[in-house]
């Protein structure tokens, strides 16, 4: 297993011609720092996701206090989550997608270790909320990571839009008010 | 009134029972025990040191000979606990009592009913142990965190519960009429239902609106509680592509052996909700203060009870079965259309046709009670558009404006400009250009939010000085989705425009 970094959450696909967006889909990055390659995932339920990087960047003093509940309550409970596995539902994949990957939680308590499973968007956003390490099997890396040779992770793959988001134009919102 | 009355008055006050003398003096000599604590001790043991020392002097109290020389005596009880105060555990903090149990000092004379109030608190607070007065004395009176109280946060914590058991024993029987009930009165309401609709009143976004109706049966009432934004997709099912986040916190805390056990909906402040939600653990009972949708949406998932405060529902409860009455505005009818997309340009800058094409908004209609978001209003006539507030007091701020695609001023600047006028506006009231970008989903929530926010470009229309001509510029970068422009209203009073005008500059 190899230790990953969220990059990048970015809304999914990103602006559109006439200022609109889907906000319910992201654009994942991950980051596999020492091996300088990038795992791209387009997927949902990452707002929360989108919405702590946004606020790791701004200053330490600016920062506001976590606010993901599930941490909250964990914290409360005395129980913690210790770390999110990639597990990949489809071994020939060649994309990381919610429908052929899943994460698998860690949450470590009083009352022992015990594994959760969650849709890949939640598992990595609680990942990045507990600030817990995500890790992902050594081969499905390798199948699925794409090399970035300079520090820019998000740009290379900003022009990707799968076809999936022009054919359900159900999916996007009206604009970003 | 402390400084009137001298150390040794205090004392004398003191050592009789007063148990504001006390907290007086604390107060008095508070910056000289920090200045000598800093002397002999390090820097992180300043509080512990301090309170250490009026800890000490509170017990030590009557043992002093001359009471005007109460400040010298301090000082070198200082002295000997920065020594000593070092090798003691960490201290934790405790709960506070729910209500103060000493009258209100900071201002002015204690009332006959306050006065009465301390006299049967002392009383009972006499009868108290040595150590668990001591305990009480020392955190209620002189204000010394409850976890440093006592030897250990462990002792501390022991004497200050076994304290509050006697007190509340005592004062049941000797003065019921000033035991604080300890928990707010509350009523168990049931989930009436979810609906998602159309509101009426004013919405500043465009996301499918639901309202959650919490029924008290027993009193034919119910409270409407609205979600906006955000919060309104959580209990949209369509909208979850995947099992949503909060029945995945569920199985967390399944993982973890804890499990909500109820949740209770009340204020922390005026206008402020929160929900507490119970817990049970492993370690024993537990509570988090969440915002609301967090709470209603843990309970629902639990199955849990819901509470709501007493005076929550009184004051916001509607009779049951009116909660969906209203009209819908056909402006907030046409603002909420899923298939709405910005225009290229601005319309309606006369006010010819009215309030076509503008928007009322603000952080009023993000209220979850449904009374607020009436807090202002918005009328066009002749010419002339009118942003006002139509309560005393509203809450929040409001703007009517546009919201244009900025494609075309990408690199430049826009110019927004008018004749304002401005009538009783005692808070804040002007013009604005608001920069969006693709991300921008929320705006402020609060007018000082809003006027620090890099975004708002604002221009303050001077009130009572009759109609003039202002402007506002703002430059559009290239990563900009959107602009608003309009006029925006923080408070009581109005604010009315007339021969608006847009422009591009650069």
């Amino acid at each position: 297993m190899t230790t990953v970094r969220i990059a990048h959450a970015e809304p999914w696909p990103g602006k559109l011609a006439d200022g609109g967006f889907c906000t319910r889909g992201y654009l994942v990055i991950l980051a596999d720092d020492a091996g300088h390659r990038a795992v791209p995932s387009w997927l949902t339920g990452a707002g929360d996701l989108a919405r702590l990087l946004e606020r790791a960047a701004e200053p330490a003093g600016q920062r506001p206090a976590p606010q993901n509940l599930a941490v909250r309550l964990l914290d409360a409970a005395r129980a913690q989550v210790t770390g999110v596995d990639i597990e990949m539902t489809d071994a020939g994949a060649t994309e990381l997608s919610p429908d052929v990957a899943v994460a698998r939680v860690t949450v470590a308590g009083p009352a022992g270790s015990r594994p959760v499973t969650a849709g890949l968007g939640l598992g990595l956003a609680l990942a990045a909320a507990a600030a817990a390490p995500v890790r992902l099997d050594d081969r499905a890396l390798d199948r699925l990571a794409v090399a970035v040779p300079g520090d820019d992770l998000l740009t290379p793959f900003l022009d990707r839009v799968p076809l999936i988001a022009r054919a359900q134009p159900g999916g996007l919102e009206a604009g970003p008010a | 009134m402390s400084a009137e009355v001298s150390d040794g008055d205090l004392v004398r006050l003191a050592r009789g029972g007063d148990p504001v003398a006390f907290r007086l003096l604390v107060e008095r000599h508070q910056p000289m025990v920090r200045a000598r604590a800093r002397q002999v001790g390090e820097a992180s043991d300043v509080d512990d040191i301090a309170q250490e020392s009026f800890l000490q002097a509170y017990l030590a109290l009557d043992r002093l000979r001359d009471p005007d020389r109460f400040a010298g005596w301090l000082a070198g009880i200082v002295f000997n606990v920065g020594r000593s105060l070092r090798r003691r555990a960490p201290v934790t903090l405790l709960a506070d009592w729910p209500e103060p149990l000493h009258p209100a000092s900071a201002t002015g004379l204690p009332s006959a009913e306050e006065l009465d109030r301390a006299d049967a608190i002392n009383a009972a607070v006499s009868s108290l142990p040595v150590g668990q007065r001591r305990s009480v004395a020392l955190h209620y009176y002189a204000g010394v965190p409850a976890g440093q109280v006592a030897d250990t946060p462990g002792a501390a914590r022991a004497s200050l519960h076994k304290a509050r058991l006697r007190l509340r024993a005592y004062l049941t029987e000797h003065r019921p009429d000033l035991v604080p009930t300890g928990r707010t009165a509350m009523t168990t309401v049931r989930l009436a239902r979810i609906a998602r609709r159309i509101p009426p009143g004013p919405v500043p976004d465009r996301f499918p609106t639901h309202v959650i109706v919490l029924a008290d049966d027993a009193r034919g009432r119910e409270l409407p509680i609205w979600l906006l934004g955000q919060d309104s997709h959580r209990f949209d099912a369509d909208a979850q592509a995947e099992p949503a986040a909060d029945e995945l916190t569920g199985r967390l805390l399944d993982a973890a052996g804890a499990r909500v056990t109820s949740v209770e909906i009340g204020e922390l402040g005026p206008e402020v909700t929160v929900a507490r939600i119970a817990l049970a653990t492993p370690g024993g009972p537990a509570q988090v203060a969440a915002r609301l949708a967090d709470g209603l949406a843990m309970a629902i998932i639990a199955g849990a009870p819901i509470r709501v405060t007493d005076a929550l529902l009184d004051r916001m409860a509607v009779p049951a079965g009116t909660s969906q009455d209203g009209p819908v505005p056909e402006q907030t009818a046409r603002d909420l259309r899923l298939d709405a997309r910005r225009p290229h340009q601005e319309h309606n800058l006369s006010f010819a046709e009215g309030l076509e094409h503008w928007m009322l908004g603000g952080s009023f209609t993000e209220h979850a009670v449904q009374a607020r978001w009436r807090d202002y209003s918005a009328t066009a006539q002749q010419g002339t558009a009118v942003l006002a507030a139509a309560v005393p007091q509203p809450t929040g701020f409001a703007w009517l404006a546009q919201e244009i695609l900025a494609g075309d001023y990408h690199g430049a600047a826009v110019t927004f400009r008018g004749q304002f006028r401005a009538a009783g506006a005692t808070g804040l009231a002007g013009l604005f250009v608001r920069i969006m970008e693709p991300r921008d989903v929320r705006g402020p929530f609060t007018a000082a939010e809003a006027r620090a926010d890099p975004k708002n470009h604002l221009v303050a229309v001077v009130s009572e000085a009759g109609w003039a001509g202002y402007e506002v510029t703002a430059p559009v970068p290239a990563g900009a989705s959107t602009f608003i422009f309009g006029v925006f209203l923080a408070g009581p009073g109005r604010i009315e425009l007339r021969r608006a005008e847009l422009t591009r500059a650069g």
